[in-house]
């Protein structure tokens, strides 16, 4: 006689689904890879759409503050104290920030004047690599949604370009 | 991500064993089935499938108060190895037994868990589950369906 584990295995395997109600079941799994599916097309379609949007107003970023680099226009406020320059251009509608990326030990400001980067006000701050005694100019702006996530290096017309986010704040940096 | 049909077929297995009922135990799997087809990132999708079956069942079913006798007996499923039933009246067993007793045998006879795995899977004392086992092979001596080996 069969073990009572036995014979309990061979009731349960005798019973299965029907066609029909494995066709449901599996009818299931199938429209939901289809609305997944759907669903990864229109979000992968969005994503793209935002990388091309953000792609389109680096560069154009990167082609104004590079220019203006390149004008080399004298400041208008000549302190290495970022507060006092902060007093000095009152049109400012933001503080000016120390960037992590230029530690003071490392970089010195010289001064600053107002300049515009897509129609905003911004700052242009004149700043010499301590190390090197390159001068660099480093723009402060207002961040808008377009230029959330921005990371960027270039090197455009012969200058080196980096454009980041912090602090609330678009920070472009153009030098040698 | 689909189930194929030994999963499904395994699911409902599990699903008739609490129930004894085909069409509860389809709406279980059905049930099962859509729970893991919502949640994506469920690495166990099988063994989560069976937990929302459980779990669903246990939600619907009418608990009767039954008055359970202490039963003090060490009881271990080797000694339900040793048990033989007419094949005939398997199902007749599986009648008198409740779910908790049905799914105690599924789970050792057809996924050969060992009686700490059960405590584990279905988060019950190892105690409560040695007094289940006793109260089964009492109601299958009483019923005198059983033959056992010597």
């Amino acid at each position: 006689m069969s073990s009572f584990k036995n014979q309990i295995k061979n009731y349960y395997q005798s019973k299965e689904l029907s066609a029909s109600q494995l066709e449901r079941l599996q009818g299931k799994s199938s429209m939901s890879l289809l609305w997944s599916a759907g669903a990864g097309l229109a979000i992968s379609c969005f994503a793209l759409l935002i990388f091309f949007s953000t792609a389109k107003i680096e560069n154009q970023i990167v082609d104004e503050i590079v220019y203006n680099h390149g004008k080399n226009l004298s400041v208008e406020i000549s302190s290495s104290d970022l507060i006092k320059i902060g007093k000095a251009l009152p049109k400012l509608d933001f503080t000016l920030a120390q960037s992590s990326r230029l530690p003071p030990g490392k970089w010195k400001v010289l001064g600053a004047r107002y300049c515009s980067i897509q129609g905003k006000i911004a700052a242009q701050l004149k700043l010499e690599n301590i190390s090197n005694g390159h001068v660099y100019t480093l723009y402060q702006t207002h961040l808008t949604k377009e230029m959330k996530g921005i990371d960027h290096k270039d090197q455009v017309s012969g200058a080196s370009v980096q454009l980041w986010t912090e602090k609330g704040l678009l920070m472009g940096l153009v030098g040698p | 991500m689909s189930f194929n049909r030994q999963d499904l077929d395994s699911f409902y297995r599990y699903a008739l064993s609490l129930t004894r009922k085909e069409e509860w135990a389809y709406d279980l799997v059905s049930h099962g089935v859509e729970k893991v087809l919502s949640r994506p990132f469920v690495l166990n999708k099988k063994a989560y499938a069976k937990r929302c079956i459980r779990n669903k069942f246990f939600d619907e079913y009418q608990r009767k108060e039954e008055a359970v006798a202490f039963i003090d007996e060490e009881v271990s499923l080797d000694d339900l190895e040793k048990t033989a039933i007419n094949k005939d009246l398997i199902q007749k067993v599986l009648k008198v037994l409740n779910p908790e007793e049905r799914e105690l045998l599924y789970l050792w006879a057809m996924e050969d868990y060992s009686l700490s795995e059960i405590a584990s899977l279905t988060k019950t004392p190892r105690g409560t589950l040695s007094s289940r086992l006793a109260r089964l092979k009492k109601k299958l001596k009483s019923t005198n369906w059983e033959e056992t080996h010597e």
